[in-house]
């Protein structure tokens, strides 16, 4: 079995139960209580300005979600002491959408650095822009940041996870960083052939079957071109990997 | 763009880079333009060898020895690490028939100032433990050394880019431009482009740029066929060549023509490069621009690597890739103005030793842009 009970996190099942319909969140921002067992635990119900979670009487219900009512204020995300209310919003831009989620860890983002974004469990989902990091007052001491990610996984990500510098390896085998790759691209190489060329990315043991993509995907976020439009390396012999022995072949002449 | 340049250079490959960088420490206005990348034709497709003991005594060796004392002070004077390696080298001979033949060049190159040895196997083996001990022996020069041909490429663009000159990829030079006899720009697919210089630096492709002048270079492609290695640890400490591979340049009238490994040019060359991979190199076919690896190719370059060094029959071969050396037919370069074309100048056709000759040929040829 999987669920909030045995992992600590949302199953599928049990996150997809609480999304808002994708058309609430195309027409602006919007809560996602993510809140699935019934414990009693109320403040959600009072933080909202305009009377969009009730949980009623009995406290070990679960909130429910006024779609009319929320404004997408963010106000409730401080006050749930289980940091299970999160904001989409995908109203802001035709790919990308905007997930917004309180970080108790340091040190923090800042605005327009990439991270990873992660999923309830912590594992990649996408890299993501920090569009904002709020530590007002009205925040008690826990950061509220705001996330760019590609609209499909927008209920997906609800966390993050910082990129230090030279340590994400896009292409493991030949260990080139992310930022050494954005660093080519910045320099003028615009296809994956180019970045190879500068990197050395791709040309290890994998033969870019693993970084190829997240190439292609580094250089459309850095262009603004769609990653279907980055030129292809060029394959050659062999695709899997062979002994010098096997490619010499029996005899040594014909 | 600016329209007006001193120095337009066609070609952003070894050569390209180098003259681009030299004439803009000579402090000209540079404008590099290349179709591609940098290092995208066959500077991208190629071996590291700056070997002395392959070239002719004479003004290609002269070149070479000028060119290798430049690369001693290549990586810190561009402030770029082009994973130069002062490593020596062998050319390996299989029989006693080709050892006479490296003491036929040895003799020539001492002449010429280049000191060469020539060791039985067992002296051989000593410092290159992985050499078949049934070869005749090699002949060993300290000169020869190692350098990556990509960063070298890159390492010129950007150290010319640090003295003001433009390096444009993506831009195709369609024609040159000529006035009164005079070639005075360049016609791309993004505008005109005017110059006092124009530079040809676009390797086994220049020639195309001159047929509308009636001129015909003689530059073909000789394709190359190169294996890649997984990583491995440290294991070979010189750059190696065999002697098939400077019959194959010079005496190919001495190649058997029913052997395939002769046929298809095989001459070994095989160098670690600074994260490990080895390169296993290499055919000497003409097969127009085709940039393709065949089978026929691949397998007779592993055939013969086995023969040299067995013990690399158990490395895992994970890539092939094939390049285009710009033959010319006495095996130089073409370099300096052309005549009856004033306002051109040619750095083109350095075949197998365009990686060695790059910082020379960038300096003389800075030298008449004057
Ligand atoms: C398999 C192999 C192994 C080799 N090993 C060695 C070695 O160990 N040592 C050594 O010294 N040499 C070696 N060589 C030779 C060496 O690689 C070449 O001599 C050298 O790379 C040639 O450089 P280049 O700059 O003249 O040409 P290129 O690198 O081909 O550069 C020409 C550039 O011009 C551009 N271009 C062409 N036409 C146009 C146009 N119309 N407009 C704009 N741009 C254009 C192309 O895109 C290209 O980037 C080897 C070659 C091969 C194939
Ligand atoms: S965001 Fe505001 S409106 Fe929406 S639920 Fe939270 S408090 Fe209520
Ligand atoms: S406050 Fe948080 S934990 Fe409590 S009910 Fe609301 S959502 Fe659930």
């Amino acid at each position: 079995m999987e669920g909030v009970k045995l992992t600590g996190a949302l199953s599928a099942a049990e996150a997809a139960s609480v999304f808002p319909p994708n058309e609430r969140a195309e027409r602006g921002p919007v809560a996602v209580i993510e809140c699935v067992q019934q414990i009693p635990c109320n403040p959600c119900e009072k933080a909202c300005p305009f009377g969009a979670i009730e949980v009623g009487p009995d406290i070990t219900n679960l909130p429910r979600l006024d779609l009319d009512k929320c404004q997408g204020c963010g106000l409730c995300l401080s006050k749930c002491p289980g940091l299970a209310i999160f904001l989409v919003d995908a109203s802001k831009s035709a790919t990308e959408a905007l997930v917004m989620f309180p970080y108790e860890y340091l040190p923090l983002p800042a605005a327009d650095e990439i991270v990873d974004g992660v999923d309830r469990t912590g594992r990649f989902v996408t890299k993501a822009r920090v569009v904002k990091v709020d530590t007002g007052a009205q925040r008690e001491g826990t950061a509220i940041v705001t996330l760019a990610v590609p609209k499909q996984y927008m209920h997906d990500v609800r966390s993050m996870r910082l990129v230090a510098p030279g340590e994400v390896f896009l292409c493991r085998c030949c260990e080139v960083s992310e930022t050494e790759v954005r660093q080519a691209v910045r320099e003028g190489a615009k296809t994956v052939v180019a970045v190879k060329m500068r990197t050395r990315a791709g040309m290890g043991l994998c033969q870019g079957r693993t970084c190829r993509r997240l190439i292609s995907r580094v250089i459309a976020e850095e262009t603004g071109q769609s990653p279907a439009d980055i030129l292809p390396p060029t394959s050659r012999a062999p695709v899997r990997t062979l002994s010098l022995e096997a490619l010499a072949g029996g005899d040594d002449n014909e | 763009m600016s329209n007006k340049a001193e120095v337009i250079v066609i070609g952003g490959g070894v050569i390209g880079t180098s003259v681009a960088y030299y004439a803009a420490k000579a402090g000209k206005r540079v404008v590099l333009l290349d179709r591609g990348d940098i290092a995208a034709g066959t500077s991208g497709a190629c071996d590291g060898f700056i070997i002395m003991q392959s070239k002719n005594p004479g003004p290609h060796l002269d070149l070479a020895m000028q060119s290798a004392a430049l690369y001693r002070t290549l990586a810190a004077e561009l402030d770029y690490d082009i994973e130069y390696m002062p490593c020596g080298g062998m050319i390996v001979a299989e029989s006693e028939k080709q050892a006479q033949l490296l003491q036929g060049l040895i003799a020539k190159q001492k002449q010429a100032g280049l000191q060469v040895e020539l060791l039985p196997i067992a002296q051989a083996r000593q410092s290159e433990p992985l050499l078949a001990a049934d070869l005749w022996g090699a002949a060993y020069c300290a000169n020869d050394a190692q350098v990556n041909p990509i960063r070298l490429a890159q390492g010129f663009a950007q150290a010319a880019r640090r003295l003001g000159a433009q390096i444009r990829p993506g831009v195709e030079v369609q024609a040159l431009l000529e006035e009164n006899g005079r070639v005075c720009g360049v016609k791309t697919g993004q505008g005109e482009l005017r110059a006092d210089y124009v530079v040809n630096a676009t390797g086994v492709w220049a020639p195309t740029l001159l047929s509308p002048f009636g001129i015909e270079l003689p530059i073909k492609p000789r394709r190359g066929q190169i294996l890649v290695t997984e990583p491995l640890p440290p294991m070979l400490n010189h750059v190696l060549l065999c002697a098939c591979y400077l019959i194959a340049k010079y005496h190919p009238e001495e190649l058997d023509p029913t052997d395939r490994q002769h046929r298809l040019g095989v001459g070994l060359a095989v160098e670690q490069t600074a994260h490990g991979s080895l390169l296993i190199g290499s055919t000497r076919e003409f097969a127009g621009f085709d940039r393709k690896t065949t089978l026929a190719g691949i397998e007779a370059v592993a055939q013969h690597a086995r023969r040299i060094l067995p013990a690399l029959a158990k490395v895992n071969i994970i890539r092939t890739f094939a390049g285009l050396r710009p033959h010319t037919p006495d095996g130089l370069p073409i370099l300096g103005p052309v005549e009856g074309l004033p306002g051109l100048i040619m750095a083109a056709g350095h075949e197998g030793d365009g990686i060695a000759l790059a910082p020379i040929t960038g300096q003389k040829v800075a030298e008449y842009l004057k």
